[in-house]
């Protein structure tokens, strides 16, 4: 299976959500996996949403070898606001599904409720989760006092000015948030580790 | 003329040993092969071996031959070429699915073709001796393999291509390393490969060939070759072999056999440079993920684009598959730390 992404942070990410869900036993893997196997950095949204991008080719000839069974795409709907045709909800879902049309691989796609778990973007969502939401309050207030925001939205503030500031983020992978997503992660790594 | 027209492209095999069916295209300058174990690597190493051999019907016999021999060193160390041993070992080499001599399929078609030369052949047993017919150029031959004729091929009266050569685990022996040497010094190589053995261990001062033995100078005495370690035997195995196959192509099984992970820096900048240079087209197999990320860096390094990477694994009706890598995808799938040695 592959979970693509946008960017390394977002691999990131999932590679410490993934050794969460390991180390909790909510997977089934072997003990020396290298989640960095599972996942494709295509180099930020738009490539994301691009059929022609060279990595969907190779992404392709695996699916047609039976090296990939299952996909998951993961990539920020961004805010309407910033006025690119693929930002906000709806102009992110019918990027989307403009390119598994083009793309067209025979594999099954499961368009489920939860499609979109993430408003806004991925950093947003993670900031909003981490451990101390007070501390994350007074934040979010400094930055709206510094109207950063109106400037530039998708350039995700918040998050980049956090990250800068704790290297190691305090996710708080328990947080109720998060569960749709893990949801999706164990449906990913159900029986099969290879594929 | 094109000068890379030697360089095989692509291939399809039919009916060869674990190849059901397969195809795999766009082959570089450099290919290294990678899989699981037993998925068919040196297979397909092989089969490109006998299709390269496929222009001269002597030479395609005796490649089929070397192929045997190498598989097997009982039998290339008791050269037991009795009929009923040589049966055997074609039932080694070509697709037998049934478990006795009796049983054989007589009509099993084994087919190679790649952009260069197209052979199939077919194998009849017959009591009297074994028969096999085989097609190269659209021309049908028909030969009993006489006792008399694979005596010629083990003593080597009949020679398979001069620059396809075969780069076994085993190594090479004496009398090829004997003839290939003379490539060396014809084209005053010798120093380059003197200075390539003290970079994998420094206390190797020389090669060379003294009354008719491949010896090295080490610590102020000659030593035979086959005293050195795995490493040092297979390094000299590539280089003589790789200058020996100028216009040709090279083959090598397991080429990380013998070395420290440290060295296949140097290995790869020598193979891709030698290969540019001499015009061989160069295929390896591989285990080792240590080797397969050197390959990248040192592509990159050098910027030679020629390369490819080529994974076997199987699909879900366990039929063999082949994913190649161009340059491009390699140096990203290795950027991203993923898994490339089969699936």
């Amino acid at each position: 299976m592959v979970i693509i992404v946008e960017g390394k942070d977002d691999r990131n990410f999932f590679v410490a959500l993934l050794n969460d869900l390991k180390n909790n036993n909510e997977i089934d893997v072997q003990d020396n996996i290298n989640f960095d196997n599972y996942i494709e950095v295509m180099g930020g949204k738009s490539k994301l949403l691009d059929s022609n991008h060279t990595k969907y080719k190779k992404l392709k000839l695996k699916i047609d070898n039976d090296n990939i069974q299952k996909i998951l795409f993961i990539f920020d709907c961004d805010f309407k606001e910033d006025d690119k045709n693929c930002n906000g909800m709806e102009n992110s879902e019918k990027c989307f599904d403009n390119l598994i049309k083009k793309l067209n691989w025979n594999i099954k796609i499961d368009k489920s409720n939860n499609l979109h778990i993430f408003d806004k973007n991925l950093d947003y969502f993670l900031i909003e989760t981490i451990n101390d939401k007070e501390c994350y309050n007074d934040f979010d207030n400094l930055i709206k006092c510094l109207e950063v925001e109106s400037i530039k939205p998708n350039k995700k503030p918040i998050a980049n000015l956090y990250r800068d500031l704790y290297p190691y983020p305090k996710f708080d992978f328990k947080d109720d948030k998060f569960q749709p997503l893990k949801q999706k992660l164990k449906n990913l790594f159900k029986k099969e580790t290879n594929g | 003329m094109d000068k890379q027209e030697h360089f095989v492209k692509n291939i399809e095999i039919k009916n060869f040993k674990c190849f059901d069916d397969f195809k795999a295209e766009g082959f570089g300058r450099v290919n290294l092969i990678g899989g699981k174990n037993n998925v068919g690597k040196s297979t397909l190493l092989e089969a490109l071996y006998i299709n390269l051999n496929s222009k001269n019907e002597k030479r395609f016999l005796n490649a089929i031959f070397k192929i045997s021999k190498n598989r097997d060193n009982f039998f290339a160390l008791n050269n037991l070429f009795s009929q009923e041993n040589i049966f055997k070992f074609y039932k080694i080499l070509f697709t037998i699915k049934s478990t006795s001599i009796k049983n054989y399929k007589k009509n099993d078609i084994n087919y190679i073709s790649t952009n260069n030369f197209s052979i199939n052949f077919e194998f009849i047993e017959e009591f009297t001796g074994l028969k096999i017919n085989y097609q190269i150029d659209n021309k049908e031959s028909n030969e009993n393999i006489a006792i008399s004729l694979l005596k010629d091929i083990f003593k080597r009266r009949i020679k398979t291509e001069d620059n396809i050569l075969f780069v076994k685990p085993i190594g090479l022996d004496n009398e090829y390393i004997n003839e290939f040497y003379e490539n060396i010094q014809k084209l005053d190589k010798e120093d380059e490969l003197n200075q390539s053995l003290a970079i994998l261990d420094n206390s190797i001062k020389k090669f060379k060939i003294m009354n008719q033995e491949p010896v090295i100078l080490q610590n102020n005495e000659y030593l035979l070759v086959t005293q050195l370690g795995d490493g040092a035997k297979q390094l000299i195995n590539i280089f003589i072999s790789i200058y020996s196959s100028k216009n040709g192509v090279l083959l090598i099984d397991e080429i990380d056999n013998g070395f420290h992970y440290t060295f296949f820096d140097k290995l790869w900048k020598i193979i891709l440079t030698i290969s540019k240079e001499q015009n061989v087209q160069v295929f390896a197999t591989t285990h080792s993920k240590e080797c397969i990320e050197s390959y990248a860096r040192v592509s990159k390094k050098l910027e030679d684009e020629e390369i490819t990477f080529i994974e076997l694994g199987k699909n879900k009706k366990d039929e063999l598959k082949a994913m190649i890598y161009s340059y491009e995808w390699l140096i990203d799938e290795i950027e991203q730390n993923h898994e490339v040695r089969g699936w």
